[in-house]
């Protein structure tokens, strides 16, 4: 069924691992250190449920003996999880979805996203400053022309925002700008481009948030309207 | 307690070294002494605004590599008592000078003098690092124009990085006339975009250019709007807390534009 020694497959629960019944333990045991190796930053300091699948029933022990060996190459928690996703036992006889280690992380990264880390600042950003995060940024102040944020995940800006904003940088097209007063230069989310009308265009004293929807990115007033 | 304070922009061309001599001028006949250093070293130009070039013997570079005392390079001015000036150098480059000796030099001058105010070089390489190495404050001159704003935002934020936390701006070259016609940014603009606090705002004044051209400061003529600018920028600084000038003048229009805003 599965010709790679080991695949990988993602769910929202955790991730399983699919085992070629045809090697011996201690290849398998290689194979899953060198799978996990390719995602190995990303995982930093989360805890990741893991289940097995496929192989013919290993031990206990050998079942930790493994756990641990992921946990020490991703430098996180891995937790072995019990009866993986019975739930679409089905279509699992279906060769699973084979993704890189990027595409992995990048998919865990959305899953993860509200675990994700956040940099606060509390001082307007000025031109020529920089700010980037693996997680969210969350500025108390203004981001002025001239400035750059960079996150991974969202962005929020108690202030105005005039500078350059680039919210889900590595793909992420969930991720959300928001500010008190949104008239970038550029706005960015993932790998959509747009920027402020040419024209001076008053924009409503109401906080905005901006997103993508249908590859294109929008901006709406975020604050329901009191009745 | 002495100070010293760093005059800088960024941008070229808006009023650092007219603002530096004026504001030494100025503190010198509120009884202080004074020292200022120009760091722009191979375009000097504060000796000529203080019509002091031809008194020239020795420069900044001499003094921080020991070819002479700081005294020594300190050339005194013709008509103002307590007022002395370091001058740049005029055929050397930035680079002759570190960060450390101007940290030297800043902390042996604060013996002597009661204000050491830097002349800062336009850009923010080699001369803006040594200019703002030893200061303990930052004037940023800015003019009501938007790449002269963006470029005080950026050396606010560079002045934050280099922990000088104390730094207050001034506006210079202000038309009231193009303000009021909403042609011109105004004071609230600036200071909304910059977040910064306010020490005083220079009208622009055609009295600066003949001063400067005669190497007379305007801070000491009574009847120049600009040097009126001045001279509240010094009390600010010697630390008595005088009221913003009034941009919207004597005029007329002026008084009854007043009138009614109160009323509101």
């Amino acid at each position: 069924m599965i010709n790679e020694a080991v695949t990988l497959k993602l769910y929202k629960e955790g991730m399983v691992v699919y085992l070629n019944n045809k090697l011996s333990f201690d290849e398998l045991k290689t194979q899953v250190t060198e799978k996990f190796r390719k995602s190995e930053s990303f995982f930093n300091g989360l805890t990741l449920k893991v289940g097995f699948k496929g192989s013919n029933e290993l031990s206990k022990e050998q079942y930790d003996e493994l756990i641990d060996a992921i946990s020490a190459v991703l430098n996180c928690k891995a937790v072995l999880w019990e009866n993986p996703h019975p739930v679409d036992e089905q279509s699992d006889t279906k060769m699973p979805e084979h993704l890189s280690g990027e595409q992995l992380a990048d998919k865990a990264f959305r899953l993860n996203l509200e675990d994700e880390f956040t940099k606060f600042y509390t001082k307007t950003i000025r031109s020529g400053q920089l700010l980037e995060s693996e997680g969210n940024i969350v500025v108390i102040g203004d981001v002025n022309p001239g400035a750059e944020l960079v996150a991974a995940g969202n962005i929020v800006v108690m202030g105005t925002v005039k500078g350059t904003v680039h919210a889900g940088a590595k793909g992420n097209r969930e991720a959300i700008v928001t500010a008190f007063n949104l008239s970038p230069t550029q706005l960015r989310i993932a790998d959509v481009i747009t920027r402020s009308p040419d024209d001076d265009e008053i924009h409503g004293l109401a906080p905005e948030i901006a997103y993508i929807k249908d590859d294109r990115i929008f901006i709406e007033e975020f604050l329901q309207k009191r009745k | 307690m002495s100070q010293v304070i760093v005059v800088t922009s960024g941008k070229g061309g808006v009023g650092k070294t007219t603002t530096t001599a004026n504001l030494g001028v100025g503190l010198s006949k509120l009884g202080k002494k004074v020292v200022l250093i120009d760091t722009d070293i191979g375009l000097r130009n504060l000796d000529v605004v203080l019509g002091l070039e031809n008194r020239i013997v020795y420069d900044l570079v001499d003094v921080v590599t020991g070819v002479c005392t700081p005294k020594q390079a300190a050339i005194k001015d013709k008509r103002f008592d307590g007022l002395f000036l370091i001058p740049a150098a005029q055929t050397k480059d930035k680079d002759s000078v570190t960060i450390e000796q101007m940290q030297d030099l800043c902390e042996k001058l604060k013996e002597d003098y009661d204000f050491i105010i830097i002349d800062c070089p336009a850009g923010i390489e080699q001369g803006f690092k040594n200019a703002i190495a030893g200061a303990d404050k930052a004037l940023i001159v800015t003019t009501p124009e938007v790449s002269a704003v963006r470029d005080a935002d950026r050396i606010i934020g560079l002045l934050e990085a280099n922990e000088i936390e104390e730094h207050y701006l001034i506006i210079n070259r202000i038309r009231p006339d193009m303000v009021r016609r909403g042609d011109m940014m105004n004071v609230d603009d600036i200071i909304d975009i910059l977040n910064i606090d306010l020490i005083g705002i220079v009208p622009d004044d055609q009295d600066i250019i003949i001063s400067t051209n005669k190497g007379e400061p305007a801070v000491v003529n009574p009847k120049s709007l600009a040097g009126q600018g001045y001279r509240n920028i010094t009390e600010r600084l010697n630390g008595n807390n005088v009221p913003l000038m009034d941009l919207e003048g004597n005029t007329f229009l002026g008084k009854l534009k007043k009138l009614f805003t109160k009323k509101q």
